[in-house]
Order: structure tokens, then sequence, then C-alpha cells
């Protein structure tokens, strides 16, 4: 059972030039007490997506439709107030720059209380022990409460903004791309902390990311995002080892490993295409090697295939061979 | 292979609360024609002011830059323009790295210009680099402006300008780290293409290993300022000699189902650091650490052939 | 030549938007119409003394013949605001030029060479900046001969460091840019970095201020000729205004000939004003972000 369950949603932004649909009919299952790992390429609605759960779309967007059940609430028909008390009481938001989550003229202390005691309505004294507790489950010294935050490196202060994140014992924390600001020691060092966390505290958590490997170091599942909607998604070894979108297949030659290997990078060529005017059939089939009239007609569906891993692709049932093909260069040289 | 940039003893120092603090610190390197060299560190270690100074961006404190055996260390305005030809720098953010209101084309013409290439010849140029970077035909881009493109067809654009006028050798200041993921493949495939058919020496500066080890058969590692190791980039990943080196290469994470999820060999963090004065700079940070680390400044050893770290563990820990 | 052609297009969607700078720019639009037709468009000769039969048609209320009426020595008070704005563009439009001009150059040298040229022009623009206008214009004129040319230079003299101050922290944040930097690697001399790549940049930002220059010369025209160090023989608003106040048309009530040439001069520094407030939002869009 899902403790997060999206279906069909649709964010649109209005801009001078029309509606552009971020999130354009989009399918996702959050189980409870697992890392979910969101991964795509900027611009393909992943930030969007966290942004409306946290309901902190930016002005000019709105949720145009869909199902996001949390809890057995449909937070889409639920009232302002009644989301405003969900959340961070239930679900809370980790920024990508630890500054957007801080008041920089405030003591960390003061915030954290204020978290506390205003949104959690917890006791004074109770917010002085929770505070220090925080700080000392994400490896900060309780005495650094007292300071400010630009008295913090990077590392820290994201350190910072999960503990206040934590406060009030979500089941569901949404980071959004924590570590892309970071250094590789602190990266890690960081997320270290959330897969920490998650254990001891059983928590549920999306990690937006465009970083493949991120994704593999500290995710249970994954989803793929592509223009607007998941591609494909199930548990992280298995879209590793058997992708079965050629998307995800393209973004497993295009990266390089540190302990070497690839002879060769394998490009996908072309760019993700625009929201404003998407092409009306599957929206990768623009730069997909293996795409056929089926793939421009219609969008296919997001699909259960095997063991828990969905996809949406018309020619998911080519899997196996066609992740042959596209390790090969010259398969995306001529798409 | 003839040596085609070497540098001395760069330094850049400035004054901090009445301390000198080095940006960089004794840097010395060589680029032989044709090779690529990497420099990796995290943000802060003097990677980028490196670059910088090798490319006569920023004077030194101290130190000495010879180009094809040629002091340009104290060259100056149209003295520098030799070299300048030779040597073209391929910037992080393709945002930011074209004149706005120029098009495609005009900023492609300023080096031919400026480097005293006949008008005659710039169409010519200009059609085989843009051939060269892949953005065909050239005349449906040439007229552009930069608005108009994505991210990986501007560092299209940036590449072309630095092949357009011929270079020995290119510095790309992380060349992919603003792009998006789909298209970072491409354009470190054009440079390393470039570099083959064209022969050129490059530098590349990153945090990020698997990038410099995709690109560079060298590659040196920087803390704080120092070199503390350098080396063949696959040896250096597969064996570090430093235990700097040890913790970054641990750090990177990688697109595998198998993890290593030990805890890095790494303590504190980067603030914790001594900013000046004698000893590692790493010492309070090492696992290894012993009282001689915080007394005796150690320079380059050799570790193994072609090889070299800055550690008295050197030999002696793996 | 994209740029050029373009140009039309993009000032047209700025000035939809900005009702601020619409209304500006159709005052400007309107008094350089009146300039250029004055002569066509002005019922009267300007200097031409009326007559009613016999008498000189002086004081004579706003009538059909007279739109404004006339001045105490017959003159059409209409005809003369028409002509007076030949006056008012010619000293408001050389000294815009000449302030933009000092100022914008003044403003790239120091904000992109910095060193001793930047503090060299900081400190001269300190002093000047500490002078007052009116006295240095009325010294001046006591000095040499009254006229024109001693408002055009008074107020370039004293305008520019305004221009200068804001061109120069532009240049600063531009200097830091990655595209410069690409100028510099390209093989741009100092000279060409400055002049092709950054000067471009910050002509919307020079002409902003030369908008607001053209007001203050404007004003300061009025004020010269109506303390009457102006050139009596030039057709301008503050002469006008030195007459009507010479001929005590404020205690005879004849606001008719004393109020159009103050609102013309007030209408053309309002323009300013609000051309200058409706590019903020183009020139500084994180201003109206907040």
């Amino acid at each position: 059972m899902s403790l997060l369950s999206v279906r069909d949603l649709q964010v649109t932004y209005a801009s001078r030039a029309g509606p552009v649909r971020a999130v354009d009919g989009m399918d996702l299952d959050v189980p409870a007490a697992s890392i979910t790992g969101l991964v795509g390429e900027s611009g393909c609605g992943k930030s969007t997506l966290g942004r409306a759960l946290m309901g902190v779309l930016p002005e000019s967007g709105r949720i145009t439709g869909g199902q996001v059940m949390f809890e057995g609430q449909d937070l889409v028909r639920l009232s302002a107030s009644a989301q405003r008390a969900m959340r961070w009481r239930r679900m809370s938001f980790i920024p990508q720059t630890a500054m957007n989550a801080l008041d920089p003229v405030q003591r960390l202390r003061t915030q954290m209380f204020e978290v506390l005691q205003e949104r959690g309505g917890v006791s004074r004294r109770d917010a002085q022990q929770r505070s220090a507790a925080l700080f000392t489950m994400v490896g900060l010294d309780p005495q650094r409460l007292a300071d400010y935050p630009h008295q913090f490196s990077g590392g820290m202060r994201q350190r910072a903004s999960i503990a206040l994140a934590l406060a009030l014992s979500p089941s569901l924390v949404i980071a959004d791309e924590p570590v892309t600001a970071l250094d590789v020691i602190v990266q890690r060092q960081v997320l270290d902390v959330l897969r920490d966390l998650q254990a001891r505290l059983n928590l549920a958590m999306i990690l937006v990311t465009h970083d493949m490997a991120v994704v593999a170091y500290a995710c249970d599942r994954v989803a793929v995002m592509y223009a607007g909607r998941i591609v494909e998604s199930g548990p992280v070894a298995a879209v590793l080892e058997r992708p079965l979108h050629p998307y995800t297949m393209g973004l497993t030659h295009a990266f390089p490993d540190v302990h070497g290997g690839e002879d060769v990078l394998v490009p996908i060529e072309g760019a993700p295409p625009s929201l404003l005017n998407p092409p009306p059939g599957c929206r990768f089939a623009p730069r997909c090697p293996f795409a056929e009239p089926a793939c421009h007609a219609s969008s296919p569906p997001l699909r259960s295939g095997a063991s828990d891993h969905q996809v949406a692709c018309w020619r998911a049932g080519d899997a196996d061979v066609l992740r042959q093909l596209a390790a090969k260069p010259a398969t995306w040289a001529g798409a | 292979m003839s040596v085609l940039l070497q540098a001395t003893g760069l330094t850049k120092s400035f004054r901090m609360r009445g301390r000198d603090v080095h940006a960089v610190a004794d840097v010395s390197l060589t680029v032989a024609a044709g090779a690529a060299l990497g420099i990796v560190g995290e943000s802060g270690c003097g990677k980028t002011t490196t670059a910088r100074m090798l490319l006569r961006l920023e004077d030194p404190t101290a130190g000495r830059i010879l180009y094809e055996g040629a002091d340009i260390t104290d060259l100056h305005g149209r003295a520098l323009l030799p070299f300048r030809a030779r040597a073209q720098l391929v910037f992080q953010n393709p945002f930011d790295a074209l004149n706005p209101r120029f098009s495609i084309r005009q900023s492609l013409v300023e080096p031919l210009r400026n480097f005293g290439i006949p008008a005659g010849a710039h169409a010519a140029h200009i059609e085989a680099v843009m051939q060269r970077v892949r953005l065909m035909p050239a005349a449906a881009w040439l007229d552009r402006r930069p608005h108009e493109l994505s991210g990986g067809q501007l560092q299209r654009v940036v590449l072309a300008r630095a092949l357009i006028a011929g270079p020995r050798l290119i510095v790309a200041d992380e060349p992919v780290s603003m792009l998006d993921v789909s298209v970072r493949a491409g354009i470190l495939n054009l440079l390393r293409e470039a570099r083959d058919s064209l022969g050129l020496a490059a530098i590349y500066i990153s945090h990020d290993l698997a990038l410099i080890r995709y690109v560079c058969e060298r590659t040196m590692v920087m803390y704080l300022g120092r070199v503390v190791e350098e080396g063949p980039t696959a040896a250096l990943i597969a064996t570090p000699a430093h235990p700097y080196t040890a913790a970054l290469v641990a750090a990177v994470p990688v697109a595998r189902v198998e993890q290593n999820r030990a805890a890095l060999p790494i303590r504190g963090s980067l603030s914790d650091a001594p900013l000046a004065g004698p000893g590692c700079a790493f010492r309070t940070r090492c696992p290894y650490a012993m009282p001689r680390c915080e007394t005796e400044t150690l320079a380059l050893r050799d570790v193994a052939p072609g090889r070299r770290a800055a550690c008295h563990l050197v030999g002696v820990a793996s | 030549m994209r740029g050029v052609s373009a140009l039309p297009f993009a000032l047209w969607r700025f000035l939809r938007c900005e009702a601020f700078a619409a209304v500006g720019a159709s005052i400007y639009f309107c008094i350089a119409m009146l300039a250029i037709f004055a002569d066509r468009l002005a019922p009267y000769d300007p200097r031409a003394i009326l007559r009613v039969g016999s008498r000189v048609a002086r004081y004579l209320p706003m009538s059909a013949d007279h739109w404004l009426g006339t001045t105490s020595s017959g003159r059409d008070v209409l005809s003369q605001v028409i002509y007076g704005t030949r006056a008012a563009l010619a000293v408001g439009l050389t000294a815009a030029f000449v302030v933009v001009a000092i100022g914008t150059l003044l403003g790239l040298l120091s904000g992109y060479l910095g060193g001793w040229t930047d503090r060299i022009v900081t400190w001269l623009a300190d002093i000047v900046l500490g002078l007052p206008f009116l006295p240095f214009m009325l010294v001046l004129a006591a000095l040499t001969h009254p006229g024109t040319g001693v408002v055009i230079f008074t107020v370039s003299a004293l305008l520019w460091p305004n221009t200068a101050r804001v061109i120069r922290s532009q240049v600063l944040s531009l200097r830091e840019r990655a595209w410069v930097e690409a100028a510099r690697v390209t093989g741009c001399s100092t000279t060409r970095i400055m002049f092709v790549h950054v000067l471009p940049q910050v002509l919307p930002l020079a002409a902003l201020y030369g908008s607001v220059a053209i007001g203050w010369a404007i004003l300061a025209e009025a004020s010269a000729s109506f303390l009457g160090f102006g050139d009596p023989e030039t057709l301008s608003w503050g002469v006008m205004l030195q007459e009507a106040y010479a001929n005590q048309a404020l205690s005879r009530g004849a606001w008719n000939w004393f109020a159009p040439p103050g609102a013309a001069i007030m209408s053309m520094v309002l323009a300013g004003f609000l051309i200058s407030r409706g590019s903020e939002k183009l020139l500084f869009p994180k201003l109206a972000d907040q």
C-alpha cells in the first residue's frame, strides 16, 4: 500500500505564450518507509511535482487535474486550511539551496522553535530538547543552534534544513535536489545522513535529482521523468540493470563512470520537447532511435511489467533487444 | 612530445586579517602538445584560479608560465595576442559565455578578426568550425542570438568560438556541469574528437572525477590551493596515494547496482582546515595524521613512475 | 541587421506594457511635433505685435481668435508657447546629449578600467555633485555673456556625475560576466571590449538618464531666463515667464499668460520622470519582482 499515490496529475503554468503543462498526466506511487528517486533533466517537471505536493507552486502555477492521495486524503480536493495544517506536520520539504529554507537574519534556534511551537504546538521546554536532539540526529553540534545560517558551511546548512524538515516527525519528506549544490564529499555525507534517518525514522522520502548515480547510491525505488510524465519506474536495481524505456537506456550510457569501463559515451541527440506544444504521441519519440509510427500517433500509458517495474513505451515488449542496440553509438547517431 | 605549456611555482595570495592567505600555492605543471591534464578538487581548492592564471586572465603573485619555451608571465595587452590565439577557454556557463547582443556569426568572427585572419577567409573558417561542432547547416544558426539556443547548442557555439582560430590548447572549466544530463555526453565527445583530430592539448577543470577520467590521461588533485597528488588518471583512481584523493574517489557516486557505502576516510569539514602556517593542510581531516604533519610542509614526491603525492605516508599506506 | 529592424518592435512592446513610459514618450512626441511644425501650427508670428484696430492688442483674454490670449506687448501667447518648444528642445536635447556622452564615457572608463582612472573619476564626480546648481550657473552667466550656451554648459558640467555613477556600477557588474572574459580570451583589446561589447549594454540606461537630463536642462534654462540671465532674443518658456513676471501678470490675474509656459515646462520635466519610472522595470527587472 502506497503512502502517496499520484494519479493523472496535471500542473499548468500560465505563460505569455500560453499554458505550459509542466506535469501532464503523471502517475506515481511512493511506498512508506523507502526512498524514491525522481530523476529527469531540467524542465521535465520533477521540481514542479515536489512544489505541487507541498502547495508551494509559484503564482502562475495551478494543479489543473488529477488526484494526490496521501494518508487517505486527496490533497487536490482538501481545503486550503486543511492543507496548511497537514504540511510540515505530515509532509515536509528540503530545498536545493538550504538558504531558501533558512532565514538569514534569525538564529537557527529561533527558526527551529518557530516550527516546533507554532506549527507543532510543542511547549517551549520540549522545543529546546527536541531542537538539540534533531541537531544531534543530523550530525550537528547542538551548541550551534545559537548560530546564524551564514556561520555554517554549505553541508552544515543542508543538515540544518534536514533537521528543520524532520522537526514535526512527518511521514513523507520531499527533497528537491538536496545535494546538487554540494561538493562530492559533502554530497556523500549528506546522502548518508538522509539514508540513515530514513531507516531510523521509517520515513518515506522523495529525492528529486538529475543524477542517476545519486539515485543508485541513495534510493530504493526510482521514477524516471521525461517532459512532464513518468516513463519508467521500479526498484533501483531493476531499472539500472534492465531498463525498459529507451530514454532510461540512453541515460545509462550517457555518463562516464569513475572506475571506467566505457569506451565512448553515447549522447541522446536532440533536446526535450517544448511543453507549450508537446508532440502528440510519446514525448520521447522525436529523439528515440526505436520510434515506430505508432509512437508518434499516440501516447503509451504507464503499464506494469514484471516484478513491480513499470514502463510507458509501445515497444516495451522488445526491451531486451532494444537494450543491446542502445549500447551502440551508431544507434543514437542515426535518430 | 614537446612541452606546450609549463608553469612553475604558481602562487596567488591575498591578504586577510593581516595574514597572507594562498588561494593557490606553489603549483607546477607541464602540458605536452596534444596531451590532456585534469585538475580536480572541491570548490575553493584553487583549480579555477590556477586555470585563469595559466590563461593569463589573472596575474600570479609568484611563479612563471612558459608557452612553447617563452616566458609569458609578464606580457600584457597586444604582446599577449599571439598566446591568446593559441590558448582558448570553454566556459562553465554557456548561458553567459556569449555576448547576448551578438549573433552567433558575430561571436565567431570576433576571434578571427582579433587574431588577424583576413576577412576573405572568415566564411570558410566559420563553415568548417560549425561542421566540427555539428551545428548544421551553419546558415540556420549563424544569424540567431544566444537566447534562441538551448544550453547544449550554446556550449557548441562556445566550443566553436574556442576552436575557430586554430588554438593549440583548450582550457575547459566544468564544461558540462550546467547542461542537461542527456546532452552532456555530446559535448564531452565533441571535446574529445576536437582533441584527437586537431592534436590539441587540453586542461579540464572539474569537481567530477568521472568526467576527468573520461577526457584526461593525467590528473592533478588539488586541496586548499596545493597539489596533493598527480599521475595517470586511471592509476590515481585505482590506487590513490594521498588520503584526500582516496576520500574523493570513494565519494563519487556511481550509477550501478553494487555500491560501496563504507564510511568515507575523512573527518570534519573543509571549514576546519588551517588557512595558513606550516604543515599539511589536510591534517585536520586526515584519518592518518601524525605529529610531523603539523610541522613539515611536504612537497610532491615520487610514488611510482609518473606518479607523485605530497604525503608522509607515501609508500607506506595503500 | 536583425537587431536594427527588431528595435521598433521592442520599443512598441515596451511602451504597450509600461503605461508610465508610454505617457512620457507621447508627451515628448507631441512636443517634438510642435517644434518641427511650429511655423504651420502657430496661428500668429510669435514676435508680431498685434493690433485691434489701431490699438495694441495687449492683455486680451482667451478667445476664439487668441486661444490663450495675448501678452502685455500684444503678442499671441499660444504662438509663443508653440515656438518655445524649439528653444526647449534645442537646449534640452543638446544638454542631454552632452550629459549622457560625458557621463557614459567616464562611467565606462572608471567602471571597466578601475584603478587610478576610477579614483580620479569618482573624485571629480564627488566634487561636482557638491556644487550648487543655480549659483554656479548665475556666476558663470555673470562672468561670461548670458545665453543658452551657459545653460547647456552648466547642465552638462553638473549633471554628468549621476549618469556616470549609474553607468559605472552597471559596468562593474558587466565586467564580471563570462562573455566579457570571453572577449579578452578571444583577443579583444581593452578599447574594443569597452566600446563594442560593454557600451551597447549600458546605452539603454544612458538613454534613460538622458531623458531625465532633458527635463533638467529645460528647467535650468527657464530658471536662468526667469532670473534675467537668459538670452532675451530667444523665444523660450523661461523668457515668457520672466516677461510675464516683469509686467506683473500675476497681480493682474493674467494667468492665461504665465500658466501655459509653466505647464509646458512641467509637462516636459514630467515626461522625463515618467519615462524613467516606466523603464525601471525594464532595466531592473529584479526591482519589479519585489
